[in-house]
């Protein structure tokens, strides 16, 4: 098959899959209030292995899915799709130029990439109980970042090192 | 070097630039659809492909976590079931008195009209999706428009109160739980010499605020609150929660009273909507 289009078979896939342990799992997955959110956790860590184009379009069915699922009350709905496809392309973009495929790279990103989504998510739609809402972005960051390595190495294991750039 | 490499960002870039401007469009339409209270088909073909698979998962995850509880919860069932048999000879005698009072409430409801509001069928639903962004407390139900359900539906446990629905799909909708933030309820002391009215608001922990109490308000610990049917979207008297803690407020104009719910949002598993 065709790298690059198992690739992003393998990232579809993947974020299918998120999607469905997300909904299944994540809340029973709460631990001392925190809890994970594996479409953000998939996408990062997904975009490490893909151009910046793709990571972008990984970040939008990412925020998609999750506006879908976890539809917010009154508005929010295209903030979650916004800010996970910048924190996505991001991540793609830096890859191209800064970052190499490492297991370290790949806890750093899942950190500050969720901080950041939320971060974004928070400028394009402002939450009430600012307290409340810095605690869970924290914990959620914190809880990324400990499944980060074992889901980067899964998601290396499926999709290979990542490619240099004219292999894309 | 490729072409591409060679070309400005904003041209190699172009992707981002579409997926942004997608995003905020979907959005905006998303908006406009739910305030007109109607269905949005992306959120809706969206849910067709994912519930499905995710309520199949959940169900085969809790039926094998009942299957193993014993394993790793052996001594604290036993004490559990001890203490559960001890809670239901109290309940008993409880309930005998309780059903005198039902006689006497039946009868003086029938006679406020209250009837209807109170028979109308209940639609069951299982909870496909429990927080499934840990930002918002919402739940996604496996019952929607064509089952009856509406925008502004209220969603019942055995329990009590559990919150609205604010957006329907064909086979889904979207529930605001108590909890959430954005979750706020006319809600009233239950016991008969205060009945004092206040709104109860969550803001994404555990317990819920009631406020707009002013400071003769007479609430106390334990107190059961209900809802006070004022607001319009959910009926009057179905219970909300205990309250927990009552303190007087800075200015010492008004009370500020915590509540425990009586549902078990971390727990919810079926719940049934008041279409």
């Amino acid at each position: 098959m065709n790298p690059t289009l198992r690739r992003r078979l393998i990232c579809a896939l993947a974020l299918f899959l998120a999607a469905l342990v997300q909904s299944a799992w994540a809340d029973a997955m709460r631990f001392h209030g925190a809890k994970p959110d594996f479409l953000v956790l998939v996408a990062l860590l997904g975009a490490m292995f893909c151009e910046a184009n793709e990571s972008a379009a990984l970040g939008f069915f990412a925020g998609l899915l999750m506006a879908c699922l976890a539809a917010p009350p009154t508005s929010g709905f295209g903030s979650l799709i916004v800010s996970r496809t910048l924190v996505a392309f991001g991540v793609g973009w830096l890859e191209e130029r800064i970052f190499r495929d490492n297991a370290l790279i790949a806890v750093i990103v899942a950190a500050c990439g969720t901080a950041l989504a939320e971060g974004l998510f928070f400028v394009f739609t402002p939450q009430h109980h600012i307290g409340h809402w810095l605690r869970g972005v924290g914990l959620t960051t914190l809880y990324n970042a400990l499944l980060a390595l074992p889901l980067y190495l899964l998601i290396r294991r499926c999709l290979g090192p990542r490619p240099r750039p004219d292999e894309f | 070097m490729r072409s591409e490499e060679r070309s400005p960002n904003a041209r190699r870039y172009w992707a981002v630039l579409l997926f942004v401007v997608l995003g905020t469009l979907i959005g905006v339409w998303h908006n406009n659809r739910n305030d007109r209270g109607a269905q949005d088909y992306v959120e809706g073909g969206v849910r067709g492909v994912v519930a499905p698979p995710a309520n199949a998962l959940g169900r085969v995850s809790h039926w094998f976590g009942a299957q193993t509880y014993w394993l790793f919860h052996g001594h604290a069932v036993a004490e559990e079931n001890q203490k559960l048999k001890e809670r239901v000879a109290e309940l008993e005698g409880e309930n005998a008195a309780l059903r005198e009072m039902q006689i006497n409430y039946d009868r003086l409801r029938d006679d406020l009209s209250f009837v209807r509001q109170d028979g109308a069928p209940k639609i069951a639903a299982d909870v496909i999706t429990r927080r499934a962004d840990p930002k918002f407390d919402t739940l996604l139900i496996s019952r929607g428009s064509r089952d009856g359900v509406k925008p502004n539906s209220v969603v019942v446990t055995r329990n009590g109160l559990v919150g609205r629905v604010f957006e329907v799909t064909p086979g889904t909708a979207s529930v605001l739980m108590l909890t959430d933030q954005k979750s706020g309820v006319g809600a009233r002391v239950q016991r008969p010499e205060s009945r004092a009215v206040g709104v109860c608001e969550g803001d994404n922990s555990a317990v819920l605020m009631l406020l707009g109490l002013s400071g003769e308000a007479d609430i106390k610990k334990d107190d059961i609150i209900v809802t006070s049917g004022l607001g319009g979207i959910y009926p009057k008297g179905l219970v909300i929660g205990t309250v927990l803690e009552v303190k007087e407020d800075e200015g010492n104009v008004g009370k500020v009273v915590r509540v425990k719910p009586r549902v078990d949002f971390d727990h919810l598993e079926e719940v049934y909507v008041l279409p």
